[in-house]
């Protein structure tokens, strides 16, 4: 789509033929994108160089920055959240490592926001051209501390679209940093995807204090999340780092931090069968059941179809919600099935899985920047079917 | 059902071009579409390979990389065919650019071959550069079904669910349409003189001939 | 014409990872006579480019340089040559230490650690790539590229950029000088001084990506490059009062139409700390 410089609509509903990382920029910009604070790094720098073209050309015009490294973006992007905006930034594995401690100080802080992390191979400067699924773990561990973001991950370029703006209600409607996992496969592949009219999904904005708001038809109670009262609006908006109460006032004693904390893991738990449900395909009648996400569950989606034009009685379970991991649902899926994990790491993936189904699966491990094709799973396939 | 079209060549020969110009095509023909490219680390001279997959528009694509048996193989570099010819299948069209590709061993099955002066009729038109979209333009029409025999190969691709091929069928004002939107100003005459070229070229060819 | 490839010597072959070449940068590029003229001012020293040279880079076309030659060395991640140096120096002080990076890495991402070092004063040699591009990555904006610039990142205007003589100057460095990668000739000298200072060492090297940045901005060709770094070159006059330091008289003009019009060179600063 050729854009011009000069106002432009938010929403470019209609047909597209463009890549993953347009896809994502489109989806911050629908759900009401405002600042974006990134720094360049290879696969993700298409996202931010769309952004800057979109972003200060809007109606409501928004806010870009290129800044001088990952700790300086995911820090400015906390402080515009602040502001009542909604703020993303976009990175890949080098930068999600110095982006932490930023990430441990937003979801101590209950700021909402997004980051696209867009999987390389690892670890350090790696492969920065080839895809990765490596930073799974990460995205529940990498910074210190307790505590669990939601993080989604997108198979196909009109995902990317759909997920964003999915991420953006999540962060808002709980008042947390969520996490959206795309791969270099997913960020320049370019694939046809359709962006709605407005209004036609549902865009949601964080609860002023007092305030309840809803998701999907659902209230969100404020034992759970609490209204945020920003810069700038009535009472003194604070908070810190350092663990503190209601009120955002440092608050050391082990009682207040124990309901804080409960309070950050509960409404998380509470909330997450409003996030990306994972997709079943032909499981009814499997006795192998393939378990992949992103670009992988691509190839393992070809496999399946391969495997059942020669009977082979295989499906695939395609996770979308990465964190929290849908244990219950897994255990459902994979009863008195065999499991095959397939991801393009050594071995994440099998962890989440094993500890849902308390099992040994079987697994397929392609770290070496290349999807897994079709026929290595199908070797696996017929390895475990005999 | 669907139609894999894998074109390959060396850094500068514009391969990326003609991808995106046949994917953009085909999504302007309210198809679905996936292109995938892959670059070796090099810059110039280095292998540069795009991977095409069409289908009808509410099919999935689901792996998005061409690795056996491609409906349509363009090589416009030595270097390309060395690298794909182990993909060849029995229903694979091979199109190869006469200067730039010297050896080509042939003895595997495969449907079709033609070896087109595809650079040679770019410098007539006046500049090497346009060697892609002649190539493009040949392919547009194999692309155009009317009874031409890469319909007939889909059907025998896709026996299962063929149902109409020219569901598939991308016809070249959508190639026009891409090529005028998407080229730089001046190089669009000489772009739409190149893929006229080829087109005809496609045309004008009698299949006995080659195969 | 024949080329009997093993007949062939380059003049500084035993300075060279000859497993490590060709280098990976743009025909063009000023990264492979930088370069040069890195190995001839390191020898110019006399020192020993194996037992009392080190040479670390960053993240960029320019921190690819560490992997060709023979001095000691190490290609850091982005950002971070700066305080990897600095642990060398301090961890041996018998050791010279020279950073060589580009200008997003030294003063983008590692702005920071810049003026930490010229603060510090501990001493080193860092010897800026400055392009004032991103150019590894595509062609993004740099913290050098000037207000009026076509960069992917500057579609709707650019900020000020840094003057890194005046920067420096004013971080404290004790060694200051500009030239631009056509001045070969006179920069392995300037290397040698600046190695050869006792302190922090600056020399903003004005080089050029004609493949991307000046393909847009006025110096398309190579050839155009060097002319132009010639002729925009005006060498300071040092005056009495101190005034030849001045932002307005460091400062460097460039039209985006046509590339730079006017480079301030020489040697600004010269003292040991």
């Amino acid at each position: 789509m050729k854009l011009q410089m000069k106002k432009q609509s938010r929403i470019l509903a209609g047909r597209h033929l463009d890549s993953g990382n347009i896809a994502v920029a489109e989806g911050a910009i629908y759900a009401g994108l405002h600042g974006y604070y990134g720094y360049p790094i290879t696969p993700s720098t298409s996202i931010m160089e769309r952004i800057v073209k979109r972003l200060p050309n809007l109606e409501d015009p928004g806010y870009f920055l290129q800044c001088e490294d990952e700790i300086a973006s995911i820090t400015s992007t906390i402080g515009c959240s602040w502001t009542r905006k909604k703020a993303m930034t976009a990175t890949s594995g080098p930068g999600f490592s110095l982006m932490q401690e930023g990430i441990g100080l937003a979801v101590m802080t209950e700021t909402p926001l997004v980051l696209v992390d867009v999987m390389r191979g690892g670890p350090s400067t790696g492969l920065p051209t080839f895809p990765g699924q490596q930073e799974l773990m990460q995205a529940h561990f990498g910074s210190h501390g307790d505590y669990i973001i939601p993080t989604f991950a997108p198979w196909s370029v009109q995902e990317c679209f759909d997920l964003t703006v999915e991420a953006f209600n999540a962060a808002e409607a709980l008042r947390t940093p969520v996490f959206l996992l795309s791969d270099q496969v997913l960020s320049s592949l370019k694939e046809k995807f359709v962006i709605p009219e407005e209004g036609a999904l549902e865009v949601v904005n964080r609860a002023h204090p007092g305030e309840t708001i809803t998701w999907k038809g659902e209230e969100i109670s404020e034992e759970y999340v609490i209204g945020m009262n920003c810069f700038g609006e009535e009472r003194k908006a604070f908070s810190t780092g350092l663990s503190h109460d209601e009120s955002g006032h440092v608050d050391l004693s082990a009682g207040t931090f124990s309901r804080m904390t409960n309070r950050m893991f509960s409404k998380i738990e509470k909330y997450q069968h409003l996030f990306p449900k994972a997709v079943h395909h032909r499981l009814d009648d499997a006795e192998i059941v393939i378990v992949s996400f992103g670009s992988t569950a691509r190839s393992a989606y070809e496999a399946v179809e391969i495997a059942r034009e020669s009977g082979k009685k295989v499906g695939l379970f395609r996770l979308r919600t990465l964190w929290p991991f849908p244990v219950k649902e897994l255990e459902e899926v994979t009863k008195n099935r065999e499991v095959i994990v397939v991801e393009m790491a050594r071995d994440q993936l099998t962890w989440p899985v094993e500890r849902a189904i308390l099992r040994r699966v079987y697994h397929i491990a392609y770290p070496q920047g290349v999807i897994p094709p079709p026929s290595v799973i199908l070797g696996k396939i017929v390895e475990v079917g005999e | 059902m669907r139609i894999k079209v894998k074109i390959a060549g060396v850094g500068g020969q514009g391969v990326q071009l003609i991808g995106k110009l046949l994917a953009e095509s085909a999504f302007r023909a309210n198809l679905n579409v996936a292109q995938a490219v892959k670059y070796e680390p090099s810059t110039s001279g280095g292998l540069t390979v795009a991977d095409v997959t069409i289908v009808p528009e509410d099919e999935i694509i689901g792996y998005p990389y061409i690795e056996a048996n491609p409906s349509i193989l363009l090589v416009l570099a030595q270097r390309g065919w060395d690298e794909y010819k182990h993909i060849v299948g029995e229903n694979t069209v091979i199109l190869a650019d006469e200067s730039n590709v010297k050896s080509l061993y042939l003895k595997m099955k495969h449907k079709a071959h033609y070896t087109i002066p595809f650079g040679k009729t770019a410098i007539e038109l006046g500049t090497e550069k346009v060697m892609n979209v002649v190539a493009l333009g040949f392919m547009a029409e194999l692309l155009d079904f009317k009874g031409n025999y890469i319909s007939d190969n889909l059907e025998e691709m896709h026996p299962h669910d063929s149902g109409d091929s020219t569901l598939l069928e991308v016809a070249p004002e959508k190639f026009e349409e891409s090529i005028i939107d998407l080229s730089p100003q001046k190089f669009r005459e000489v772009n739409i003189s190149a893929f006229k070229r080829g087109y005809d070229m496609s045309m004008s060819l009698d299949i006995k001939d080659h195969l | 014409m024949e080329i009997d490839f093993s007949k062939l010597h380059h003049n500084l072959e035993d300075k060279l990872t000859s497993k490590m070449l060709p280098h990976i940068w743009c025909s063009g590029c000023s990264l492979g006579t930088n370069l040069q003229s890195l190995v001839r001012g390191a020898t110019l020293t006399g020192l020993d480019m194996d037992k009392e040279m080190v040479m670390i880079s960053g993240i960029g076309c320019t921190g690819r340089a560490s992997g060709y030659v023979e001095f000691d060395g190490f290609h850091t991640t982005h950002g971070r040559a700066i305080p990897f140096a600095t642990g060398v120096k301090t961890g041996n002080p018998n050791l010279e230490v020279i950073v060589f990076s580009g200008d997003g890495d030294l003063f983008s991402i590692g702005g920071n650690h810049f003026i930490h070092a010229a603060r510090r004063k501990i001493d080193l040699t860092i010897i800026c790539t400055n392009n004032s591009v991103y150019g590894l990555t595509g062609g993004q904006a740099s913290p050098t590229s000037f207000e009026k610039t076509t960069t992917t990142t500057t579609v709707v205007e650019n900020l000020r950029p840094f003057n890194l003589v005046d920067l420096a100057l004013g971080a404290g460095a004790d060694f200051v000088a500009r030239y631009t990668s056509a001045h070969f000739k006179i920069l392995p000298r300037i290397i040698k001084a600046a190695i050869e200072t006792d302190g922090v060492a600056f020399i903003d090297l004005i080089s050029g990506c004609p493949a991307i940045y000046g393909k847009k901005n006025g110096y398309p060709t190579p050839e155009y490059m060097v002319r132009n770094f010639l002729e925009a070159s005006v060498e300071i006059e040092v005056k009495e009062d101190g005034s030849h330091l001045l932002p307005e008289n460091t400062v460097m003009h460039f039209d985006r139409t046509k590339g730079y019009t006017k480079i301030p060179v020489g040697i600004f600063r010269r003292q040991d700390k």
